[in-house]
């Protein structure tokens, strides 16, 4: 018996033996300044006692009209935009962007030819900003759960990375080092070396996350069978990236529409198993991300070991680059999930419609489905494993 | 599947649906006339295959320059004392919405495009068929005010909901206030040519 079930259950056993008590709803915000929420969201749920009868996400106060920038700015210039939407997988994001942006000057009959190098540059700062998110990732949700210590494991290792990051472009967490082209600078030898040891390390520190979270038995109680979404509710709201996957969903765009040179890696696509409960729940979501860490130090050590010692990092461009009309739907796979990117021209400088497919904002939509009927303390375990990021819901 | 494929099923199960097509572009797609999207919505899904929407983006076309040369556009426009200023005519183009479609999770994409008239922007929902335009159809209603037919909770998404006007219109003027709170607006240039002077 589930224990919304076994809730009712008690109460019907007190009706019978007194008068029932009055009851009525009772309506919450949760948030928007909610620790369990990783940004401002509000979640306005009406609770039935313990029981959440439904949950209304409020979005919107992180918006900081990054499509109408887009309209206002180059297509170079919009690059920094595109940092501030996942703020924790900036890499990522300007990846898309500029892929799309590539995209869309082939299919105009623009020349684009990416050097190797800077095809390798990509992959590694990509897999290392997916590692460095999906960090924060098991961290917080140790937070929401209740366990602090994850959360410094996961801080030490992805300041590992984010020294990487600033060796090779500068900056911590807007690193805007991808260009349209190829990619800003070279990755300097010590970088290399850096990630190198890096990658030694990571993979004893994966199993050791492995004992302090993922077979922890309060961490098991707390997630299994908890916020369980089946394939068809994960498919028909559109969401993507570890939670498509954590419903069992084999789909990842890196494997199934191979873009730059993920076809060159051998690596595994994580997919949710229902091992501690039912496939599609809270755990099967947080082991997917573990999983996909350890694929992508798989992808990084292979990166490293094939790329070039030197080469061009930028493809020859025009200074001013216009892009004759035309339109491009493109995405990719995020920590987060599919992020896509529309970008109409008509002929300027300036592109003349740019819309985001943001992944949270789909795996956010969910929520008002399987938010129903849980207890609170699971409502807050399910959010945690959606693993939001409100900057990519609000842009 | 090919794109004339999907144009002739589409012709047989909703005749007089397709408004026109272009499948010479990078991305093929279809005209829809915007009263008859949720038919051929269902038809795309139960038909065709196509199960999974992946965004639902509005667009206004006004100043589409049909030239093909692009020209700079201002986002917003202050005049010498840094006020926001009226683009000076409303806009009279048309706005649209885009679909874009997947078969899922065998592969193959679609769009289809719908046009409407600014001065009535009324299209059908689709929400019924795919969940997934609830809430991008509430954001084109957001930033574009298109009315989204049989949607059954048509809000604002990301703005206030007492917010004014739709911003991701072309023609659309910033406003000086919300709710008594001063909007600041000021470009850099303006605001230190106005400190210099002082």
């Amino acid at each position: 018996m589930n224990r919304p079930d076994a809730h009712r259950a008690v109460a019907a056993r007190a009706g019978d033996v007194a008068p029932p008590l009055k009851s009525q709803l009772l309506h919450i915000n949760m948030g928007p300044q909610h620790p369990a929420t990783h940004g401002v969201l509000r979640l306005f749920v009406t609770t039935d006692g313990e029981i959440v009868n439904q949950v209304v996400p409020y979005i919107g106060y992180l918006h900081r009209c990054a499509e109408k920038e887009a309209e206002g700015n180059t297509y170079h210039q919009y690059i920094i935009y595109t940092d501030r939407m996942d703020y924790l997988a900036a890499m990522n994001c300007n990846w898309t962007y500029v892929l799309a942006v590539e995209k869309l000057m082939r299919s105009v009959g623009m020349e684009v030819e990416i050097p190797e190098y800077a095809e390798y540059a990509r992959v590694i700062v990509g897999e290392l900003n997916r590692i460095a998110s999906h960090l924060i990732a098991f961290g917080t949700y140790g937070l929401d759960i209740g366990a602090f210590t994850p959360f410094l494991h996961a801080i030490r290792e992805r300041e590992a990375i984010l020294n990487i990051f600033e060796k090779i472009c500068g900056a911590r967490l807007m690193y805007s080092y991808f260009d349209i082209g190829g990619v800003k600078w070279d990755i300097p030898p010590e970088a290399i070396e850096e990630i190198k040891v890096f990658v030694d390390l990571f993979w004893k520190k994966l199993e050791e996350y492995d004992t302090l979270l993922s077979t922890n038995e309060i961490f098991i109680q707390r997630t299994a069978n908890v916020g369980v979404i089946s394939p068809e509710d994960a498919i028909a709201y559109g969401t993507s990236g570890p939670v498509l996957r954590g419903s069992g969903v084999d789909w990842d765009i890196r494997k199934n529409e191979p873009y730059s040179i993920y076809d060159r890696f051998d690596f595994k696509t994580a997919v949710g198993s229902g091992k501690m409960g039912t496939v599609g729940d809270c755990w099967d979501r947080y082991k997917v991300r573990m999983d996909e860490m350890y694929e992508s130090t798989r992808i990084i050590a292979q990166a490293i070991e094939q790329m070039p010692a030197s080469g061009e990092v930028m493809a020859s461009m025009p200074k001013v680059l216009k892009i004759p009309p035309g339109e491009i739907f493109y995405r990719a796979e995020n920590p987060k999930g599919e992020l896509g990117f529309w970008i109409v021209s008509d002929g300027g400088t300036v592109p003349f419609r740019t819309k985001t497919r943001s992944p949270s904002l789909h795996n956010l939509s969910v929520i008002e489905k399987i938010g129903k009927g849980q207890m609170i303390s699971d409502l807050v375990a399910t959010v945690g494993s959606l693993d939001l990021v409100l900057g990519e819901i609000d842009r | 599947m090919t794109p004339e494929q999907i144009r002739q099923t589409i012709e047989e199960k909703c005749p007089g649906a397709v408004l026109g097509a272009d499948f010479e572009v990078a991305e093929p797609y279809l005209q829809i006339d915007a009263a008859r999207m949720d038919e051929v919505a269902r038809v795309m899904n139960d038909e065709l295959g196509f199960n999974r929407l992946l965004i639902a983006a509005g667009i206004d076309f006004e100043g589409y320059d049909e030239a093909g040369k692009g020209k700079h556009r201002e986002i917003s426009k202050y005049g010498e004392d840094g006020k926001v200023v009226s683009f000076g005519s409303e806009g009279t183009g048309d706005l649209g919405v885009s679909y874009h479609l997947e078969v899922f999770p065998d592969g193959g994409r679609f769009v289809l495009k719908v046009r409407v008239p600014r001065s009535d922007p009324r299209v059908m929902t689709v929400s019924a068929v795919w969940p997934t335009a609830l809430w991008h159809e509430r954001e084109a209603y957001d930033m574009y005010g298109i009315e989204f037919t049989g949607h059954p909770d048509l809000r604002r998404l990301l703005l206030p909901e007492d917010w004014e006007g739709w911003p991701l219109r072309k023609d659309y003027v910033m406003p000086t206030e919300w709710n008594g709170v001063p909007l600041e607006g000021l470009p850099l240039a303006v605001r230190e040519k106005k400190e210099g002077q002082e």
